[in-house]
């Protein structure tokens, strides 16, 4: 067999180190990109999924000028051991739980939001009486896509325009169903 | 053309090269990274499922994320690449032809894939390699998703192109004294899962474009609330996927060819046997998709129907194994490394399929569906079966592609714990499903026997773990420093075996 | 062929024999499984993301728990609000896909009192993992 025919297959060890080295920095710049941008490839729906959960994004309602008074209300999200009823505060049951809110037109609500949980949260201010969608204004602290995990928190604020009923709740598509709803009532 | 050993060529060169060898080693080493990747990945699911609670990951949509990106990475990134190199490397010199029929499109079709990786590993999409819809319309988060769908779009178009080569090499450029009853078995296998490609990827392809447009918003094919129906995509997506299982099958059925008559030394039992029941698997793998939705509430004769298409398939599997058991009887048999992994491949082979009849049992997939019988099922397939099969196979080509030899110990060593570990990982998880634990899921309530089949799969895990890095510093070491390799007869076994290389090729 | 090949005749033929024999009785079972009672009664179950509601004919909700009677037929209309899940408790072995669009129908009479797990089989998100209920079977 003639020197000739028989390197057809071999490679050289130098050959493949360098394709390695290509390869295995390839893939360190890449997670590096990815762990650099965190949550960015999971931060938003897709078009469909905002129809279906019924965010549009028409212009954000006029802009309310607080005319009354700051009520700052710190609201935390709970659970029962067995994940069956969710809430603010406290349990069904127990004092303090799901405090209604009672507040004027022109009032700023502060919301102090903190997931005191095991599961995921978010929260936010709507007018629809059943449902996860129709968030108002600049009320929402994180969204059922980026939820709050477990000890994070955050502030958002809420100054109703007009009296009536408003409900805050737990924006995750399920809680507000299982407990997770108080109300505002506004005069 | 010739790759000349004196002075390594630079590597530019082998990167911008067409001839088949040197795509087939792109492809090699693109395949073993994502293997490494993907292998990762599921070592990270496997710590996190030890125990209930969070142990290494601490939310769901990680976890979800990572099951995801395991699935994908295996697939498309690992298990077709690698049949890919294997046969760029070796089909166009068992045609006796001087490359592939398309160099460039060779080329083209192995570098869209890296790009693609790239989108689906910066993404890390969240819906399961499946992408159910309407999870995948309306839940899952965005760019993440699109950026799934873009880079399995590229995906399929390099599998379609890699395809038309194999095609064509096989049956036009094949040398005319060679009939084509006497092509190998190898070359038989890429024939036949090529045309498996050509005809099922397309569907799919479909179902991509849908599912991007139903995303946004313009069309409602999978949208209840547009009219649409779920159902549609999951028949679309199984009707590629389902004959894609066998295009990953079916090319390592092919190498256990090539190494089964080789180390036992006798020829195989049956040429035609072999051909004519790739050429069945070929057909009827069309006529069983729809045993994947058993449980969408299809009606007894929609089911009836695909039980009947699944089951069909297993006298053309059977008549394999039973082609590698008649070569083996009374052979001289050689127990290296790529014979242990290709016997050991035959019988986790033959396991899965027990328990695939099991699932085709209509009653019976209403215990198994979705749970981690599937998981062990199909792992026995792709890890049990093709990639003991791929893996026995890099080792027989290892002394060809670098003139030196592994070590044959480690090897062996590779092989026990790589066999021992799916078997403790892969039988229990059948048994867990049957105990009822769902599929992808973070985390279990603790029930005491879920706990304990969880630790014992993730000790399982980890002793694939250990084979396979030792398999990764013998693969480096050997190909370094490893004893150069009698070209003639690298495994000693007596030097009347045709060889691949030895054939008489008036190109070369 | 230069050799002859009856034994793989043969064992083709016993592959087959044994593959006929688990499609003809996985047939029958089938049937069998499928014939729903007359005097079922019917249990509209609701998933959605993530968590499981039941109504029973007379009105009655329940959210997370359902309670039914030992020994009495039960038809489950299985129905989902937004993706797809699948209803499975898993010691009857009753598993259906929840499909929004559509109604899925299966039925079963627990024949023993207790507590069972209610499950999702069919990946649904975020809490997946987590969308579970309890089936409670009380002594008629």
């Amino acid at each position: 067999m003639s020197e000739h025919d028989e390197t057809i297959w071999r490679t050289s060890s130098g050959r493949v180190g360098k394709m390695m080295a290509i390869l295995g920095g390839t893939v360190i710049v890449g997670a590096i990109i990815f762990f650099a941008l965190g949550d960015y490839w999971i931060s938003e729906l897709s078009p469909a999924g905002d129809t279906f959960a019924g965010i549009s994004d028409q212009a954000a309602a006029p802009v309310v000028e607080q005319t009354g008074k700051d009520i700052p209300i710190t609201l935390d999200f709970i659970e029962s051991a067995d994940f069956r009823t969710l809430a603010f505060n406290e349990l069904p049951g127990d004092p303090g739980n799901n405090p209604t809110i009672n507040a004027k037109v022109g009032d700023r609500i502060i919301f102090n939001i903190l997931n005191a949980g095991k599961s995921f949260h978010a929260f936010g201010v709507t007018l629809d009486e059943e449902g996860f969608g129709g968030i108002l204004g600049n009320s929402a602290v994180a969204s059922p896509n980026n939820p709050l995990k477990p000890g994070d928190g955050g502030t958002s604020e809420f100054i109703p325009g007009e009296p009536g009923t408003y409900y805050y709740i737990c924006t995750v598509p399920g809680h507000r169903e299982m407990g997770m709803v108080g109300t505002i009532i506004v005069e | 053309m010739v790759l000349e050993l004196k002075r390594a060529r630079p590597v530019w060169q082998i990167m911008f090269s067409t001839h088949h060898t040197d795509v087939g080693l792109m492809y090699l080493i693109f395949s073993i990274l994502a293997m490494f990747i993907g292998g990762a990945m599921a070592i990270a699911l496997r710590v996190e499922l030890f125990a209930p609670g969070a142990q290494l990951i601490q939310d769901s949509m990680s976890y979800n994320r990572l099951f995801t990106a395991h699935g994908t990475t295996m697939i498309f990134l690992f298990l077709l690449p690698s049949a890919a190199a294997v046969g760029n490397y070796l089909v166009p010199i068992m045609v006796r032809y001087k490359d592939m029929a398309y160099p460039k499109l060779n080329a083209i079709a192995f570098w869209m894939i890296p790009p693609a990786a790239v989108l689906v590993w910066l993404g890390m999409a969240d819906f399961g390699w499946y992408a159910n819809p309407p999870y995948s319309v309306i839940s899952s988060p965005a760019p993440a998703a699109e950026m799934w769908i873009f880079g399995l779009k590229v995906l399929g178009v390099s599998s379609i192109l890699g395809s038309i080569n194999f095609v064509v090499t096989i049956l036009k450029c094949k040398h005319p004294d060679l009939s084509l009853g006497k092509v190998p078995l190898l070359a038989w296998s890429f024939l036949s899962s090529s045309i498996i490609v050509l005809a099922a990827m397309p569907t799919f392809a479909a179902a991509l474009l849908m599912l991007l447009t139903d995303r946004l918003g313009t069309t409602g094919f999978f949208n209840p609330a547009m009219g649409g129906d779920p159902i549609a995509y999951q028949h679309l997506f199984w009707f590629t996927f389902h004959p894609e299982v066998y295009v990953l099958v079916i090319p390592a059925i092919g190498m256990m060819y090539e190494i089964i008559p080789r180390f036992s030394r006798r020829p195989i039992f049956s040429q035609g046997s072999g051909v004519a029941a790739f050429v069945i698997l070929s057909l009827v793998a069309f006529a069983s998709w729809a045993h994947h939705m058993y449980a969408t509430g299809m009606t007894f004769t929609e089911k009836t129907v695909f039980m009947i298409g699944t089951l069909a398939a297993v006298p053309a599997s059977a008549m394999h194994v039973f082609n590698f058991l008649a070569t083996m009887w009374n052979g001289r048999i050689k127990f290296a490394t790529p014979m242990m992994w290709a016997v050991g491949g035959i019988a986790l082979f033959f396991a899965a399929g027990a328990g695939g009849v099991v699932n085709s049992a209509m009653p019976l997939d209403f215990i198994t569906h979705d749970s981690y019988w599937v998981v062990g099922h199909f792992h026995l397939f792709v890890f049990g079966t093709i990639a003991f099969g791929t893996i026995g196979f890099f080792y027989y080509i290892f002394p060809y592609v670098t003139g030196r030899m592994y070590n044959e110990k480690w090897g062996v060593v590779h092989f026990i714990l790589a066999f021992v570990g799916a078997c403790i990982t892969f039988f229990t998880q059948h048994i867990l499903g049957l105990f009822g634990m769902p599929r992808r899921i973070y985390d279990y309530p603790e029930i005491d026997s879920w706990v304990s089949m969880n630790a014992l799969i993730s000790v399982g895990a980890m002793i694939i773990l250990v084979g396979m890095c030792i398999f990764l510093v013998n693969l480096i070491y050997s190909a370094a420093k490893g004893k150069p390799a009698n070209l003639h007869d690298p495994f000693g076994l007596g030097g009347k075996y045709y060889y691949p290389y030895e054939q008489r090729n008036p190109h070369h | 062929m230069a050799h002859s090949n009856w034994a793989e005749w043969i064992y083709v033929a016993v592959v087959i024999a044994l593959l006929v024999y688990v499609g003809a009785e996985a047939w029958n079972i089938e049937n069998l499984i499928e014939h729903v009672p007359e005097d079922a009664e019917v249990i509209k179950v609701t998933a959605q993301q993530w968590f499981w509601s039941f109504e029973h004919e007379d009105g009655t909700k329940e959210v997370g728990e359902l309670h039914l009677k030992k020994d009495h037929a039960y038809k489950f209309e299985i129905e989902s609000k937004d993706v797809n899940h699948n209803f499975n408790i898993h010691e009857y072995v009753v598993l259906l896909d929840a499909v929004p669009g559509q109604i899925n129908t299966v039925w079963f009479s627990p024949n023993e009192a207790g507590e069972f797990d209610i499950q999702c089989r069919e990946y649904c998100g975020l809490i997946h993992y987590n969308m579970r209920a309890t089936l409670i079977v009380e002594d008629t």
